[in-house]
């Protein structure tokens, strides 16, 4: 069983590690590949930008604790983010349930357009991602984008691993002294 | 036992707290959840170390915890509730911890080197935010 002790200096952990995670996500500008079609080409433009910066994915991060593991959890939209989103197989038709998310995209962005309606718009960018992926696709080509690399650093490691080093320490002598 | 010493004080030195020993926070939890309206404390296994000149020393680990509720804000600017912000709660149990080991050490005749930390709990199962003490009491064993 957990001490109380122990239960604190896991979630202060866990803590640390979301709000790390929170601003990587908010501010950490990730490289990207934007794809224009001019004068019949295709012409590829780098670009460097935060993969979140509405702050809604951070928002759904969230941790538990077990006996046994510590789970910090996202929005599943996350593994798109490292990974990107792949052309979909089905190109035949529209991804509804793709179209819908980026219209909610759109609208939480204020992205509309002075040429047509924000649905046109929405199916646009719907079909041009199940064409040619996302633009963290597109410049990763399905590797990882490095999103979550290196945020938990050797002075965050170092700092708990002496606190859970003394917990566990502490919480092994007085089971121990009390004959548990 | 310095665990009964912890409950016969609060209980005098801070009535309106809910304290709870030998159960895992969890249980205490749901057992409490009903009766914390104002602090709850929770005490960890204590560790007691013999020394031979008839001292015993005692670790002790200490959540001095209220309620957080849902609307409030880590930032108390942003807290326009009348709820507490977590950084209040965190200052008020720093106060109540210090406030109650002071008079604790006074009344019970137990000392301490000195030495105690004071760790931040933040929103712990979502519901409790406050201080943790660990500090080291000695004196001699009240029974």
């Amino acid at each position: 069983m957990l001490t109380f002790a122990m239960e604190v200096v896991i979630s202060n952990f866990a803590k640390d590690v979301i709000k790390i995670l929170q601003n990587v996500i908010r501010e950490k500008p990730i490289k990207r590949v934007s794809r224009r079609k001019v004068k019949g080409k295709y012409v590829d433009k780098v670009f460097y930008s935060p993969v979140n910066a509405s702050g809604d994915l951070a928002k759904t991060l969230r941790y538990e604790i077990t006996e046994t593991r510590l789970s910090i959890y996202a929005n599943d939209y996350i593994y798109d983010l490292v990974w990107g989103k792949a052309p979909s197989k089905t190109a035949m038709g529209i991804d509804f349930n793709l179209d819908a998310k980026i219209s909610k995209w759109m609208g939480d962005k204020g992205i509309s357009s002075v040429d047509m309606d924000d649905s046109t718009l929405s199916t646009l960018i719907t079909n041009k991602i199940q064409k040619f992926g996302s633009s963290i696709y597109l410049a990763y080509q399905g590797k990882n984008s490095g999103l979550l690399e290196n945020i938990i650093n050797d002075n965050l490691i170092k700092d708990y691993n002496s606190k859970f080093t003394r917990q566990l320490s502490e919480d092994f002598k007085a089971a121990f002294e009390n004959g548990n | 036992m310095i665990q009964d010493d912890i409950r016969e004080h609060l209980e005098v030195y801070k009535p309106s707290a809910v304290f709870s020993y030998g159960r895992s926070f969890d249980t205490a939890l749901k057992a409490y959840e009903n009766e914390v309206i104002d602090w709850f404390i929770f005490l960890d296994p204590v560790t007691f170390t013999g020394q031979a000149n008839n001292t015993e020393s005692s670790n002790v680990v200490m959540g001095f915890m209220k309620q957080d509720r849902p609307d409030s804000s880590f930032d108390k600017d942003d807290n326009l509730e009348l709820d507490l912000s977590i950084e209040e709660i965190q200052s008020e149990a720093h106060t109540l911890a210090l406030g109650w080991l002071n008079d604790f050490l006074d009344t019970y005749r137990k000392y301490s080197d000195g030495s105690y930390t004071l760790e931040p709990i933040t929103r712990i199962k979502n519901v409790m935010s406050g201080k943790l003490l660990r500090v080291t009491l000695n004196g001699k064993p009240s029974c």
